[in-house]
């Protein structure tokens, strides 16, 4: 009986793990700006993480966006904790592996204007931009108030326009 | 095309361009959470041979700082209701319940800064504390729970104000429900540190405080001139220590419906969530639905395939078929109907609180109530149904 639980338990996650890792991975390398081994990491932190509320995720409404909240959470936690020893550097650390060459300009001038910005400033672009997370949902995602998120996405906004030139439609490659 | 979308669109290709190994990240991640959870237990394990040793020089007292309980074993044996030395609660959960309870209590809370203590020790209360601004400057909600026998007469004294003649407390008003609202000024301090305070002893087994203070932090309290008031009301701290008193099992540990991370927790109001929190963890639920007032959710048996429909709903007014009284003034009927296909049972209990609340919760041996059989019994006990209905958790869902 025992065993069979365990399995069951370990099936499951091991569902909910590989079909929510893809996209834990794209907004973990937005977060950390293109450092693929660091989101990788990221995101083994996060799972980890809901594999041991496992036994309560029946309870919870909406995992995925649960497990996307834990993500941006430990992100913030460990930039708090490393931040004493980061230094920006003017070239990305690790070249993103970039699969699609349609525009690379375009993208590797968005990931070093997001390397840029403070860690909970980029947090709150990748919620609003990439994941659509309205100003509540974001400012209750990073333990922040709705203020605190309109003036971060504005302040942000203002950096990435100034950082990349107005439009970032102009950065694209031409076909 | 506004900047915004142009950023959008292009955050959505860069992320698209990075792939990565799935399984292989899953796989890496379920190594990661095995270890995780063992170092949890280990420190469960060490929590206790610690307070073996402490247990000879700790005060009980309500409010003290105990060492941070980091976590808990969900896999130990079963507990009784009614073991009141059974008590765990990591700091995270302590967290997140003051956090969620404050949302509940419709708190306005700028900038807040949450720092909890566990605790896997009946002795040692569990706390948290966060510091905020409330619009008109810094405040401080702090949390206090201990796990308690409620049969215990030294707790009476907590929750029962003295003879207005000699009190330390400038109000003191003794409520109902096991419950005390406190206000007073700690004399000598520069201004006053002014404090309101609602102890509540939960039936469930927890000695519950929740206080405000008009100053940030003790540190303060000696230098700075405060002048007003705490701005939390009596009245929303005694919200505060219901939510907190409904997040807790009478296992000696919460519940999701409190310790959910703040920001994911559902409507307030709604019966399904509160019902999914109740339900015995070792039940699998297949799907799930509901209104505002009635919730319901299938649970399966995977092994087997056999469903058993459970459903909760508050109700106006019935018939009443009361067979027992809990030692909280609640009644409690039990019953069991036939359904509408042939061998398929309805397990109903119902709870009617003194404040009027009455909750009914059925479940039946079927997919749903008309549905044909699926199997003899029900996957959740009569007794596991009773706790369901009983829980004081029901008093956050009106």
């Amino acid at each position: 009986m025992r065993r069979s639980r365990t399995w069951s338990r370990t099936d499951e996650f091991m569902e909910f793990a590989a079909g929510r890792a893809g996209h834990l991975h794209r907004s973990a390398c937005l977060l950390t700006s293109g450092d693929t081994h660091l989101a990788e990491d990221l995101v083994q932190e996060t799972l980890s993480r809901m594999y041991a509320l496992w036994g309560r995720m029946s309870r919870i409404d909406n995992p995925a966006a649960y497990a996307q909240t834990v993500l941006v959470r430990t992100f913030l936690t460990q930039r708090r904790r490393y931040s004493a020893s980061e230094r920006p550097l003017a070239e990305l650390p690790d070249g993103p592996a970039l699969h699609d060459g349609n525009d690379p300009a375009l993208r590797l001038a968005l990931l070093q204007a997001l390397r840029e910005l403070p860690p909970k400033d980029r947090a709150v672009v990748v919620l609003r931009y990439w994941e659509d997370r309205s100003v509540e949902e974001t400012a209750h995602a990073l333990n922040v108030s709705s203020a605190a998120v309109r003036s971060r996405s504005s302040r942000a906004l203002a950096k990435l326009r100034e950082r990349l030139g107005g439009s970032l439609a102009e950065l694209r490659t031409p076909a | 095309m506004r900047f915004e979308d142009d950023l959008g669109r292009a955050l959505r290709h860069t992320a698209g361009a990075f792939t990565t190994d799935r399984r292989s990240l899953a796989e890496g991640s379920l190594v990661r959470g095995r270890r995780r959870l063992a170092r949890r237990r280990a420190s469960v394990v060490a929590g206790s041979a610690l307070t073996v040793a402490l247990l000879a020089t700790a005060g009980a007292q309500l409010g003290g700082q105990g060492g941070a309980g980091k976590g808990r074993d969900h896999a130990s044996k079963p507990r009784l209701a009614g073991d009141y030395r059974h008590f765990a609660v990591t700091a995270e959960e302590m967290e997140n319940i003051l956090h969620n309870g404050m949302n509940r209590a419709g708190i306005a809370v700028a900038r807040p800064k949450v720092q909890g203590t566990g605790s896997s020790d009946q002795a040692r209360p569990a706390t948290a504390t966060i510091d905020f601004e409330d619009g008109w400057g810094a405040a401080r909600v702090t949390l206090s729970v201990r796990r308690v026998d409620p049969a215990e007469q030294d707790l009476k004294k907590l929750i029962t104000c003295p003879p207005e003649k000699g009190s330390p407390y400038e109000e003191c008003t003794t409520q109902p429900d096991n419950r005390a609202v406190k206000g007073y000024t700690e004399a000598g301090k520069a201004g006053g540190v002014k404090k309101w305070a609602v102890t509540m002893l939960s039936p469930n087994g927890y000695l519950i405080e929740v206080a405000t203070h008009n100053v940030p932090m003790a540190k303060q309290a000696e230098s700075a001139l405060v002048s007003r008031n705490p701005r939390m009301n009596p009245g929303k701290l005694r919200s505060l220590a219901m939510f907190v008193d409904g997040s807790f099992a009478r296992d000696g540990e919460p519940n999701s419906f409190g310790t959910v991370v703040p920001g994911a927790e559902a409507e307030s109001g709604d019966i399904l969530p509160v019902l999914k929190a109740l339900l015995p963890e070792r039940l699998h639920i297949h799907s799930e639905g509901g209104s505002g007032a009635e919730g319901h959710v299938v649970v399966i048996d995977r092994k087997t395939g056999k469903r058993t429909y459970v459903e909760a709903m508050r109700i106006a007014g019935d018939k009443e078929f009361w067979n027992e009284t809990l030692a909280d003034g609640t009644k409690v009927g039990t019953r069991r109907l036939t359904g509408k296909q042939p061998g398929v049972v309805q397990l109903r209990v119902d709870a009617l609180r003194v404040n009027g609340l009455w909750i009914s919760v059925s479940a039946y041996n079927a997919p749903s109530p008309t549905s044909r059989r699926s199997g003899a019994q029900h996957l959740i006990t009569e007794e596991e149904l009773k706790a369901v209905a009983t829980s004081r958790t029901w008093l956050l869902a009106r």
